[in-house]
């Protein structure tokens, strides 16, 4: 490493090769100074006890104020201090030192800025500051389309107007289109073989149980017509029982289909 | 390179390439190739798209999944980059998938509300998907915002179709208690919707962005960079933190009518789990739905917390339903390491024994 090596270009050396700036150059000289301190080995280097008030002074100086992170900041100087003077070994490139600091630190550093972020000034500071954004924005906004409408140049409103006119015209196709798919392929529900299936058997239940009140009506009809009187029925009573209930439900799924269509909903 | 230039040591010469290959990454930004995953637009309208994924591949499963996702911030998270997919694992794992992608709504979108959100496309999107797969019926799988989308959708057209439902961190319950410093910022005394609608029509990307960074801006600010000199310094791929950076930057507005209904109905007046919240005069009630449920959620979510998102599984009359929580953050949850190894699995086993015929 040469004295040069915080400059800004390359430099040539004694045997004509390029040599390039260290880009830690600075920490390494802080790097080297510390660890000299440590070691005792370097004339003119001050003792562990100054290194350390120091660092404090140089941290309290930098320290961020009125911001609710003094504490913070003063714990994360000690501990960094004290990691320094622990003769622990510290990275020499300053970057992996700093996310080795960030790493066991960030946890710290994420609890006190929720902290801070949940204070009722900051709150309403913050509240304010989209206000005043937001009315801005507005007014700019105002003056743009006024600006335009003098200069008899559409302006961005007019044409979002169009663009919401091409949107509702392509909403009628979508309907037309839906329209034709239900025709042709009928309710979802029922687009697949196997629901077919399933609702023309239905259907035909529903046929079979007509048909055989259809039986007990023109029985009882030809009773009346021979001069009896209609006899009570006596149907079994599980068949009529399920008849009901059918009915029942059938009623149900109409309403409920009725109640859709009304809705809006779009449920078919 | 640099051993061409001259006499500068190895180590220097490690450290400046990694220097600069960083400063790379940070001038590039955006450069990601993502969602890889084959797909065909199957239905398409005003800036929404119906997407099937790899159409030609083998379906297993006759059950499709329909998945919705939020109104902010694009859905390419959940086909991020190929072996860091969730679609390209579910679709892999024989599952018909699709995804309902919103598109970025432009100034004439400012007055789409949630009404429309459901009603007019996630519900024709449920109709496209059982056409095109030919099935009796479909799971319905919601991340965040689109899984509050797809509980109400649940709750309104609870149907014999809807065979499963799948949420992801769904923000549920607003009670501001539950909402972390997000509910705290949406208060009514520090937020007023119509202000922002009245302003800017549908709500800047940006303002959303730095709200959702702010939630935790130790992490989000230096965090993120910290990631990438890490992955660059000890020489790790940074292919993911590539994707995602894209990600994160990549936001889209918030329509203005769904943000008013979003920060008012809900944060502000916790609508939904009260069974208040009413699209098109229908209350949204959460106890209609009675379809299995998988609902997901991660300790560390910030943006959604736990607490927010698990009163959904008492809330619903489902016999079958299983809340599984992680330990990640909201979108960890989905495409970190632990996601393959945990979520994907459990989603996997889980659906496939409720998809069949």
């Amino acid at each position: 490493m040469t004295d040069k090596s915080e400059g800004r270009s390359a430099t040539s050396s004694p045997t004509g090769e390029n040599r390039y700036p260290d880009p830690s150059g600075l920490y390494r000289r802080w790097f080297d100074a510390s660890e000299g301190t440590l070691n005792g080995e370097k004339e003119g280097s001050i003792s562990p006890a100054e290194l350390e008030e120091l660092w404090k002074r140089w941290f309290g100086a930098t320290a961020p104020r009125e911001s609710g992170m003094e504490p913070l900041w003063t714990e994360m100087a000690e501990d960094i201090s004290a990691k320094m003077l622990s003769g622990e070994n510290l990275p020499e490139d300053p970057l992996r030192y700093f996310l080795q600091w960030y790493n066991d630190t960030e946890e710290r550093w994420s609890e006190a800025a929720d902290e801070i972020l949940r204070k009722s000034e900051i709150l309403e500071q913050a509240s304010y500051s989209i206000e005043v954004h937001a009315r801005t924005y507005q007014e700019m906004r105002r003056a743009s389309e006024e600006g335009s409408k003098n200069l008899q140049v559409p302006s961005r409103l007019d044409i979002s107007r169009v663009a919401k006119l091409v949107v509702v015209v392509e909403n009628k196709v979508d309907r037309i289109e839906e329209a034709f798919e239900e025709f042709i392929y009928g309710d979802s529900e029922f687009a697949t073989a196997g629901a077919v299936a399933k609702a023309v058997g239905s259907l035909e239940e529903r046929m079979d149980r007509l048909e055989s009140n259809m039986d007990h009506i023109l029985a009882a009809l030809e009773r009346i017509g021979a001069g009896g009187k209609p006899a009570p029925d006596v149907s079994p009573g599980p068949a009529r029982g399920k008849s009901h209930r059918t009915a029942g439900e059938s009623t149900a799924g109409a309403d409920e289909a009725s109640n859709n269509r009304a809705n809006g909903l779009g449920y078919s | 390179m640099a051993k061409a230039r001259g006499a500068a040591s190895p180590e220097v010469e490690d450290t400046l390439e990694k220097y600069a290959e960083g400063a790379r990454l940070l001038l590039e930004r955006a450069s990601a190739r993502t969602g890889q995953t084959p797909k065909e637009v199957v239905w398409a309208k005003n800036k929404a798209r119906l997407y099937r994924y790899d159409p030609s591949a083998e379906k297993k499963h006759p059950v499709p999944i329909l998945m919705i996702y939020a109104l902010i911030n694009k859905p390419y998270v959940l086909d991020l980059m190929p072996s860091n997919s969730l679609i390209e694992y579910l679709t892999s794992e024989g599952f018909d998938v699709y995804l309902l992608d919103w598109g970025v709504p432009g100034d004439e979108d400012a007055d789409l509300s949630f009404e429309d959100y459901v009603l007019d496309y996630i519900r024709p999107a449920t109709k496209k998907v059982l056409r095109k797969s030919k099935a009796e019926g479909y799971t319905l799988f919601g991340y965040c915002m689109g899984g509050t989308m797809a509980a109400m959708y649940a709750a309104l057209f609870p149907s014999d179709l809807l065979k499963n439902l799948v949420l992801l961190t769904a923000p549920i319950d607003f009670a501001p208690e539950k909402t972390g410093l997000l509910g705290l910022w949406t208060d009514e005394k520090h937020l007023d919707p119509n202000l922002l609608l009245e302003s800017f029509g549908n709500v800047p990307s940006e303002l959303i962005d730095n709200a959702m960074r702010m939630l935790k801006p130790v992490s989000n600010y230096v965090g993120t960079y910290a990631a990438m000199w890490e992955s660059i310094l000890e020489e790790k791929p940074v292919e993911t933190w590539r994707a995602m950076n894209k990600w994160t930057n990549d936001g889209t507005p918030f329509p203005g009518a769904a943000f008013r209904s979003w920060i008012g109905d809900f944060y502000q007046k916790n609508k939904l789990v009260k069974g208040e919240i009413e699209l098109r005069g229908h209350k949204v009630d959460l106890s209609n739905i009675a379809c299995p449920l998988l609902n997901i959620a991660g300790t560390k979510d910030h943006i959604c917390p736990l607490p927010q998102t698990e009163p959904l599984t008492d809330l619903v009359t489902s016999e079958d339903k299983e809340l599984f929580v992680l330990d990640a953050g909201h979108v960890g949850l989905l495409t970190s390491r632990g996601a393959k190894k945990e979520l994907w699995p459990k989603l996997s086993s889980w659906l496939e024994t409720r998809s069949g015929d």
